[in-house]
């Protein structure tokens, strides 16, 4: 069939729906509010493949981005019960390591490349930017950290769902242009899209699948430990520690005690003293988990950098690193 | 600018000519009516609400009055406000349990009344609705005709790849 024939064919078809259908004589902001308001990424996807109409409606940007943003913001918060705030940091968390170019002007992870993460600055490091764009699978920092995920027996089918997402997110910040203020664990949360939604829905589906296992513990346990401990449990627990890898369990051991010791998105449900008492408390975990190693085999895995909140600028930046 | 008026009730006439008279406070539940009303003063004609009909201006005044003592939000209301759910209030699932046509009417009138609380609760009321359907289960729900292609479905589909279990 021609393009002219299918557009005229597509015409007809919307002037049919139009007076078969009282949804489509909705105008298209209030589709695009509806879309807003769908409680997953699944059901976003399925509304948008329903027609063409809906599938523009869908595909704009603001939406996509008021969807993730609305999303994370009724599911993912300390205080409703539901996901941990936690996911949401870890996809800002994903999305920073995701970023092109130098992305960490303000948060400052690393000067160096630590364990997984990209080189910062591609022009020093020009055989490894090359190779990062040829198999991003082997370079990225995400497919370091979420690697022993989706090996993991228990979540077989979400852990190739997580890593088909974390390659969709990892393509399109490829396309991203990079802000003038470079990236921060604040800023990245307006880049947030439909594949942050699932990734982050991913994270719960595996820590609900935890949390069921591990429930009796976790009825005595208050809301702040409670987040600490479910993803200690997650990603710690010892009958899957062999399967998961260790490299991920001091990931996962790194990234807890960075929320606490950031805060970024914990500010509105956490008070400082509640933080710096985690912070400790992880910090302590991963002195003992170090310890433990030390004596079983010497080997260490590098840790990530440890994040201070700027008070003056509320940026993060590196504990070494003097403030500017 | 006119002078504040202190009139206890307004008169709305829908587009079928039907005047209903209301308690002010609650016509003010719509953000249209009450800036009209502070910018005309006191009003004793009625005002015409030419987009609704008699049925859903009656139905959308129930939901005023139901809520007329909720507080009002901010005009600027801060966007980075975390919300605490996305649940829809009981009382308010039971008044959104029409059929589609009166549901979808009443999110038209929301919609040009400026109630913004009543057009969120009627579009969280279609999302729940559409939650967990497949793309032809959605087209049966609201009798949608499918105007994609079969290519341009393939296309739809391998766009969608990444987020699917298998």
């Amino acid at each position: 069939m021609g393009s002219q024939a299918q557009d005229k064919a597509r015409r007809l078809g919307g002037i049919c729906s139009l007076l078969l259908s009282s949804f489509l004589r909705l105008p298209n902001e209030i589709l695009c509010q509806i879309f807003t308001c769908l409680p997953d990424s699944r059901s976003y996807l399925s509304l948008q493949a329903v027609n063409w109409r809906l599938h523009a409606a869908g595909a704009i940007k603001s939406t996509r981005r008021r969807f993730a943003k609305e999303w994370f913001s009724a599911h993912c918060n300390d205080a409703n019960g539901e996901a941990p705030s936690l996911f949401e940091y870890l996809a800002r968390y994903v999305r920073l390591h995701c970023a092109k170019g130098t992305g960490h002007e303000l948060c400052a992870l690393s000067t160096q490349a630590d364990i997984g993460l990209w080189p910062p600055n591609s022009s020093d490091w020009p055989h490894i930017r090359e190779s990062r764009l040829k198999d991003r699978t082997t370079w990225s920092w995400r497919h370091q950290a979420f690697s022993g995920l989706q090996k993991a027996q228990f979540s077989s089918v979400t852990g190739q769902l997580l890593a088909k997402i974390l390659a969709r997110i990892d393509a399109s910040m490829e396309r991203l242009v990079i802000p003038k203020e470079g990236w921060n664990i604040k800023s990245i949360g307006k880049t947030f899209e439909l594949p942050d939604v699932a990734f982050a829905e991913a994270m719960c589906r595996l820590y609900f699948e935890r949390k069921a296992l591990v429930n009796d513990d976790y009825h005595s346990k208050s809301q702040s430990d409670l987040i600490v401990f479910a993803m200690y449990r997650v990603l710690m627990e010892k009958q899957s520690f062999g399967e998961l890898g260790e490299h991920c369990c001091w990931q996962a051991l790194y990234i807890t005690r960075d929320v606490w010791k950031c805060g970024c998105v914990l500010f509105s449900t956490t008070t400082a003293i509640e933080r710096q008492g985690l912070t400790d408390d992880m910090k302590a975990k991963v002195e003992r988990m170090r310890a433990k190693r030390e004596k079983e085999d010497g080997k260490i895995p590098q840790a990530l950098k440890v994040w201070h909140i700027d008070p003056g600028t509320n940026n993060c930046r590196e504990s070494s690193r003097p403030s500017s | 600018m006119a002078t504040p008026s202190t009139q206890a009730t307004v008169k709305l006439q829908s587009n079928d000519n039907v005047v209903i008279e209301v308690e002010r406070a609650i016509a003010e539940r719509s953000v249209l009516i009450k800036n009209m009303l502070e910018d005309c003063g006191e009003v004793t004609d009625a005002i015409p609400i030419s987009n609704v009909n008699e049925s859903i201006l009656r139905k959308v005044i129930e939901w005023c009055e139901h809520h007329k003592n909720d507080p009002v939000a901010a005009e600027n209301e801060n966007d980075d406000s975390r919300k605490k759910t996305t649940d829809i209030d009981e009382w308010d699932q039971k008044f959104m349990n029409v059929d589609q046509e009166m549901l979808f009417e009443i999110i038209l009138a929301a919609n040009f009344l400026d109630i913004k609380p009543l057009l969120d609760t009627g579009c969280k009321t279609v999302a729940n609705m559409i939650k967990g359907k497949s793309p032809e289960e959605i087209r049966k729900l609201f009798n949608i005709q499918n105007d994609f292609t079969p290519e341009e479905e393939e296309q739809i589909r391998r766009e969608n790849e990444w987020a699917e279990d298998r």
